[in-house]
């Protein structure tokens, strides 16, 4: 097989494998949430302007 | 008399602050107490907001919020009976503390057990822009942004550090003015106190507004955390000619304090010494806060009635006790949730009725007027006045926030950013050009013919080589907006931009992620944390991708200096006009529409003018600089390669030897000298023109191109600019990455992308880009999907992937709306 034919495909494999890791990372992986913690205070003043109180 | 009465330059002094929940919460803990000394300095441009000064800071308060102070406005004689009754009152309420009452900073007990661990804990708390990022930055030798406003730390941000044989972890939190917060990066930060419990608690408290950032103080105290206070921006005070005797003040409160100066290093050593001294001390005698006969009459009460009940609970029980006599929301539900709810909330509210009763006050204003009494006995004997008045903020401030200056002043400093960006980066601009052009002829002439040199050409210096050209610009447009943030200018910004803001249904404090968005949307929608209602919040967070981020700038000025030289800062001007334009009305559509919830009020503190050091901008633009070079190394490397794949294969071997046969025959031809060699030339690049666009149109991305084109076509876009503006939904860059990859051209030679893109044509000879076409195809690029990492940060900071796609759609539908309107009208008048 050509030589540059045969290092293009590595690198296209090698390219192909970050993107792919990149997607499932993005979609598949729970971010951690450096602000809250699960912490959903900030959605309490909207709560409690919807129950009127 | 309404403070909103207050003439420019009078004087008057707070009576009371009417109204409820969380604006008069936050204008009481920012100083706004019976008796406070208060000034109206200046109004902004439009009348409104307006800016006040107290407790030696200044402070904007928009007319319709200001209604609710009640002010007198009094002779000095009177003022001084008045005081005086007031300090009888006061001294009715609050016991004295005296000094005999702590034993001081200096006494330690040390914890043995504790000498063995090494590793300490460290939380940096303190008011908006107290300079905790500095410290932070100083001592862990990180690189966190830092800037001259409120709220330019949003999460807690982590560094290490060694010194004398300890390790230390810090924590850099947000800014907080009180532990009974309202906005989520306050909430953040009290439920990191509570819940992580950091080892020592270095709390920072800017000089040059003491009063104010001793608040904290208080609360802190009553918490009776481990707590070194750093007595930051000390020069600043020492430059007023005041004199603060911080170690009587320290032994007051039972707390070290060492006076720094963040920006130069000064004082850190000695803050770690002490925090090291704190970390190993046991049982440190707490000192309370005495809240007078009435107050802590109430809170013993409450303490009886709940010690069985939160005695398992991480804060103290008088701690929880005051929250709960002062209505905090977050201690009332955790109580909810007890089996003696109902009779504990029973008891709670006799014992306000019981305080506003004799102290015709309620319990917030009584417990924050206790705490500023508390704040302003221990300063009566510690702090000195003011010799030297700092007329810088007064004189500059007349001038950029002056009534006719003010606008004209923010347009000519947004104009001479973007002049600057694409004149002077244009020579930097130019070098890099030409080193990227000799890189991609060096591999031209030097390798065998093969897909390696195809990819190196053009899919990597093609594709990475057409973005990083950029980075001059994107470093002074960085320049820029460091200046802004870091003088003082950008608090101002969002002062005389309150009242249009108001128009459009948010206020000033959206200005600031708003402004920061031209260097990158992603930090900008995080800083939406600073605002207080979720509604505001929301609406702009969704309109921070309108605003030309620095990875659309590249897109610009590509086009501008290819088709638009002359005009090219007009151009980015415009451009950037628009997207607040659609930022404006979107804000107005979605406050008419999706959120409907009254606005907060605007309480911005303006902080004083400070010359940023070189240090500091040059810091801020190498980071910029090192992101940059990053993105071209990670995902504009990769999306360049997956363009150039799919641009390359799959090869039509059969079609590859009919076109190599027709140049064999020009050949020939020329060989038989059937025809001149310009005739040949012209033959051999017709033959090359037609091989690449027949390669192209078939290869993969030509597929998706052409699958996607009927949608883009009325916009005048062909399917290369499609492919284009699909990519680029990655990462604005990526636009130039791909666009270097498929418009490749067919000269040997390797040229730069903007000459390839004024030579490429349709096949009838017709130009592709069209002024037209550009105008379209600029706006597009301006509102059309926000990138991945802005899509994820909308996602993270609305807690919902609803609002995120709803983000895409819009935006993307309405660039496509635009770009339609542009293009449809714009052929009836050609």
């Amino acid at each position: 097989m050509d030589i540059q034919l045969f290092i293009v495909i590595i690198i296209g494999i090698v390219t192909g494998t970050i993107l792919l890791r990149q997607i499932y990372y993005f979609f598949f992986i729970q971010k951690d949430h450096t602000r809250c913690g699960s912490c959903n205070m900030c959605d309490l003043p909207k709560k409690e302007s919807s129950s009127g109180s | 008399m309404r403070l909103s009465e207050l003439q420019t330059g009078q004087k008057a002094y707070i009576i009371k602050v009417n109204g409820s929940g969380a604006f008069r919460k936050r204008i009481l803990e920012m100083g706004f107490v019976r008796g406070e000394e208060v000034k109206s300095v200046l109004n902004a441009p439009l009348k409104d907001p307006i800016k006040y000064e107290l407790m030696e800071y200044e402070v904007s308060l928009r007319r319709s919020e200001a209604v609710m102070v009640e002010i007198a406005m009094l002779e000095e004689e009177t003022r001084e009976k008045t005081s005086s009754q007031e300090v009888v009152q006061e001294d009715d309420m609050i016991e004295p503390v005296t000094i005999s009452q702590s034993n001081g900073s200096g006494d330690f007990r040390t914890d043995h057990s504790r000498s063995s661990q090494k590793n300490i804990k460290v939380a940096l708390l303190g008011n908006p822009n107290s300079g905790k990022t500095s410290i932070f930055n100083l001592a862990s030798g990180a690189h966190e942004r830092v800037g001259n406003y409120s709220g330019v730390t949003v999460n807690a941000k982590e560094g290490t550090l060694k010194h004398n044989g300890y390790s230390f972890t810090l924590v850099d939190l947000p800014g907080t003015y009180s532990l009974s917060a309202y906005t989520p990066e306050e909430l953040y930060a009290r439920k990191y106190m509570l819940e992580e419990k950091p080892d020592v608690i270095v709390n920072v408290v800017s000089a040059s507004a003491l009063e104010r950032n001793l608040y904290l103080t208080t609360e802190l105290l009553d918490l009776q955390v481990p707590m070194v206070i750093a007595l930051n921006m000390y020069d600043e005070l020492e430059k007023s000619g005041r004199t603060f005797d911080h170690e009587t003040f320290s032994t007051l409160i039972n707390t070290p304090i060492v006076p720094t100066v963040g920006k130069r290093g000064e004082g850190i050593p000695q803050l770690l010494e002490k925090v090291i001294a704190v970390y190993l001390t046991k049982g440190r005698e707490p000192i309370q806060i005495p809240y007078g006969r009435v107050l802590e009459k109430s809170i013993s009460i409450m303490e009886r009635e709940l010690h069985r009940e939160v005695g398992n609970w991480e804060m103290p029980l008088r701690y929880v006790c005051v929250k709960l006599l002062e209505g905090d929301k977050e201690v009332e539900s955790r109580i909810r949730t007890l089996p003696m709810r109902e009779q504990i909330f029973t008891r709670r509210d006799k014992e306000r009725s019981y305080i506003e009763k004799l102290l015709r006050e309620d319990p917030e204003s009584a417990f924050t007027n206790a705490r500023y009494g508390f704040i302003a006995g221990g300063l009566k004997e510690t702090l000195t006045e003011k010799i030297h008045f700092a007329e810088k903020t007064k004189l500059l401030d007349s001038i950029v926030t002056n009534r006719y200056l003010g606008f004209p002043f923010f347009f000519l400093f947004l104009w001479v950013m973007f002049e600057a960006t694409f004149r002077l980066g244009n020579y930097p601009m130019e070098w890099i050009e030409w080193l990227v052009a000799t890189l991609g002829n060096l591999i031209r002439e030097n390798m065998a013919e093969g897909p390696l040199k195809a990819l190196i050409v053009d899919g990597i210096v093609g594709g990475v080589g057409g973005v990083i050209v950029f980075l001059p610009n994107i470093v002074i447009l960085y320049l820029f907006i460091a200046f802004m943030e870091d003088s003082g200018y950008m608090a101002r910004a969002a002062f005389i931009m309150d009242k249009l803001m108001h128009k459009i249904g948010l206020h000033g404090k959206s200005f600031i992620p708003l402004i920061m968005g031209f260097g990158c949307n992603v930090p900008a929608v995080m800083a939406t944390r600073t605002i207080e209602s979720r509604s505001s919040r929301m609406i702009t967070m969704l309109i921070v991708p309108f605003m030309s981020c620095s990875a659309r700038l590249p897109v610009y000025i590509l086009f501008a200096g290819a088709f638009f030289p002359e005009r090219a800062s007009l151009v980015l001007l415009g451009l950037y006009a628009f997207g607040i334009l659609i930022a404006a009305f979107t804000a107005r559509l979605f406050r008419r529409t999706l959120f409907r919830e009254e606005e907060t009020p605007f309480v911005m503190e303006l902080p004083p003018y400070r010359m940023p050091t070189p240090k500091s901008i040059i810091t801020h633009m190498w980071d910029r600089s090192r992101q940059y070079l990053q993105k071209m190394g990670g995902p504009i490397l990769v999306a360049s390669i997956v363009i150039w794949f799919l641009g390359y294969f799959p090869q039509d071997w059969k079609k590859n030897a009919v076109f190599e046969a027709e140049a064999t025959q020009v050949e020939a031809r020329f060989g038989d000298s059937e025809i001149s060699r310009t005739e040949r030339d012209l033959l051999l690049a017709d033959i090359a023109h037609s091989r690449n666009t027949a390669h192209q149109e078939n290869s993969y991305i030509g597929k998706i191109g052409k699958f996607i084109v009927p949608v883009m076509r009325p916009l005048g876009f062909d399917w290369k600019i499609s492919v284009s503006l699909l990519s680029g939904m990655a990462a604005k860059e990526i636009v130039i990455s791909t666009m270097g990859v498929l418009y490749t051209g067919d000269s040997e030679d390797q040229q730069s992308l903007q000459t390839r893109l004024q030579a490429e044509a349709y096949p009838d000879g017709s130009p592709v880009f069209t002024p037209l076409v550009i105008t379209g195809f600029l706006l597009f690029v301006l509102i059309y999907f926000p990138c991945i990492a802005t899509i994820a940060a909308i996602k993270e900071e609305s807690h919902s992937w609803k609002w995120a796609l709803f983000s895409v759609f819009y935006s993307t539908g309405l660039a496509w709306l635009i770009a339609l309107v542009v293009h449809q009208l714009g052929r009836l008048f050609q």
